[in-house]
């Protein structure tokens, strides 16, 4: 109750110097709104999909000792696995009979005691599976079934697109870290202002018996104001870059034969950015407060 | 509120000494006049009540209770006792009179319906009930030190330091401020006034210290003083 007065009081405080508020306001978003696209960019590589024609299969081998019977149950399981498109077995014979096509090596066998090749289940997984987090979910999610000795997928695309969306979260880390100081050295500057500008009041109360958490509380909720307003403006920001960038890149997109769409922040994101922006703010006006409030006489 | 200074010492940095050896005593409910001229020490003897100063040496005792036994997280609740008034106006220009006279209330979180009731009886005493609602630039000099005043009541404190509450006014104005300060003390508040208009002095008849350089020069009632 008393926290939604204060906030209040706060607003009507900040609506009284509308051009200066709304001047930080937007300083504070724009700064925000900057790791938030790239936090953005970072996620939607992540859900890049691919053009069909580099469409990857995942290559399962089935342990030596399984019998065919055995493999008959691997594949009817496999066919109740979610994000399977279609699947195909090379037995052990077939994948030899290849082997010696491709090699031109003959018989192979006869000089072996035995066919030292796996059956191999070749799978092709549905279109909206082909991200990296989705095919890292197949290949989990296979690996469980008894009998597999291993799986593999061409990996090189898939780890050059990890690398590039860690590299992207770990820019867009790094620039919120570097923006959120750069944001409580505005705010403390702004807060500065503002107690200077209510030194009186600030005297005043202290001379008739307020507490230092009574002096310092208005501030605090101002800071949290600012952080919370200018996180809204960066959520706002990254809609509307959103909605600039969407259709140039569907059209790229279209050009490479692939879909690519933007990433939407989900709740959970939203509520961190503005949770955090929130904070920050109150953050700021704290050090803030406790750096120039002591300037004030009587103490 | 009963207040003993004993061999008091302030000194504002290394050369300039502001009180030097001051001892007295004020019994509880009396009020007491402090002249001198001007740099006399008054209104360093005031600040080191309230708090707003600590003496340099030398110790001070309010209702038998030590002064240097309050640590800064005290100082709040020492100041809610006392009610100041000063020679300038302290009002704040954002706030009308009733807000301006309700905040010593509202720092200890008074119920608004309290507020409300004490801030308004609050200013009936001090004539200015009427005035509620306007704002501080709005009145006159004479209105702007009733409004510090019925702020300085509010609390109903046991103490009121006024630190030349009528240094700005015209005597008609000065006489009617003090009437006020008489008022209150009748009603039991220690009463001390900074003042150096000789004029008020004679209208009461109360103690009087007297500073000079920062000691005192001398202690008596004010009915004897003659031009």
């Amino acid at each position: 109750m008393r926290f939604f007065q204060m906030l209040l009081r706060a607003w009507q405080d900040l609506l009284k110097t509308p051009s200066s508020t709304l001047a930080n306001v937007l300083v504070i978003g724009v700064a925000l709104s900057i790791p938030t696209v790239g936090y953005g960019l970072a996620k939607s590589v992540k859900e890049l999909s691919f053009a069909l024609e580099h469409k990857p299969h995942i290559n399962v081998f089935v342990s030596p000792n399984v019998s065919p019977a055995e493999i008959q149950v691997i594949e009817g399981e496999l066919g109740f696995t979610n994000g399977i498109q279609s699947i195909k077995t090379i037995t052990k014979e077939e994948a030899l009979k290849s082997f010696e096509a491709a090699s031109g090596i003959q018989n192979v066998l006869d000089s072996l005691e035995k066919n030292p090749l796996p059956t191999t289940i070749v799978i092709t997984p549905k279109d909206d599976f082909l991200s990296v987090d989705g095919i890292q979910n197949l290949i989990d999610t296979v690996k469980k079934i008894d009998g597999i000795d291993e799986v593999q997928v061409n990996q090189e695309w898939l780890e050059r697109l990890n690398m590039i969306s860690e590299f992207t979260t770990t820019i867009a880390f790094v620039l919120a870290g570097l923006i959120a100081f750069a944001i409580v050295f505005i705010l403390s500057n702004t807060i500065r202002l503002l107690i200077a500008n209510r030194k009186n009041q600030i005297m005043v109360s202290k001379l008739v018996g307020a507490s230092d958490s009574f002096v310092r509380q208005p501030f605090l909720y101002l800071g949290f104001l600012y952080g919370l307003l200018g996180g809204l403006v960066a959520y706002g920001i990254y809609w509307i870059v959103l909605f600039l960038l969407q259709q140039p890149i569907t059209e790229l997109a279209n050009s490479y034969k692939t879909t690519f769409s933007l990433y939407q922040l989900n709740n959970v994101d939203s509520a961190t950015l503005i949770v955090s922006a929130a904070v920050l703010g109150w953050l700021a006006a704290r050090f803030s407060v406790g750096k120039h409030l002591n300037d004030i006489k009587p103490r | 509120m009963k207040i003993e200074f004993s061999h008091v010492n302030k000194n504002y940095g290394s050369t300039r000494q502001a009180l030097h050896d001051v001892s007295f005593t004020i019994p509880n409910e009396e009020m007491v006049f402090v002249t001198g001229h001007s740099g006399a020490g008054k209104s360093t003897l005031l600040k080191l009540i309230s708090l707003i100063e600590r003496p340099t040496s030398g110790q001070i005792l309010i209702n038998d209770r030590n002064l240097a036994s309050f640590k800064s997280r005290d100082i709040p609740f020492h100041r809610r006792n006392i009610g100041v008034v000063f020679q300038e106006n302290t009002l704040i220009n954002e706030y009308n009179v009733f807000r301006n006279v309700a905040m010593p209330l509202e720092i200890c979180s008074t119920h608004p319906q309290e507020i409300k009731k004490r801030v308004n009886a609050s200013l009936d005493k001090v004539g200015l009930l009427h005035k509620a609602k306007q704002y501080p630039d709005k009145l006159s000099a004479g209105e702007h030190q009733r409004v510090g005043i019925a702020r300085a009541i509010v609390s109903r404190p046991a103490l009121l330091l006024a630190d030349e509450p009528t240094g700005n006014l015209d005597a008609a104005l000065s006489d009617e401020i003090t009437d006020l300060f008489a008022a209150f003390n009748q009603v039991g508040i220690t009463a001390i006034i900074a003042t150096h208009d000789n004029r008020q002095l004679k209208r009461f008849s109360c103690p009087v210290i007297e500073l000079q350089e920062g000691q005192i020069s001398q202690v008596y009632q004010s009915s004897e003083v003659t031009d």
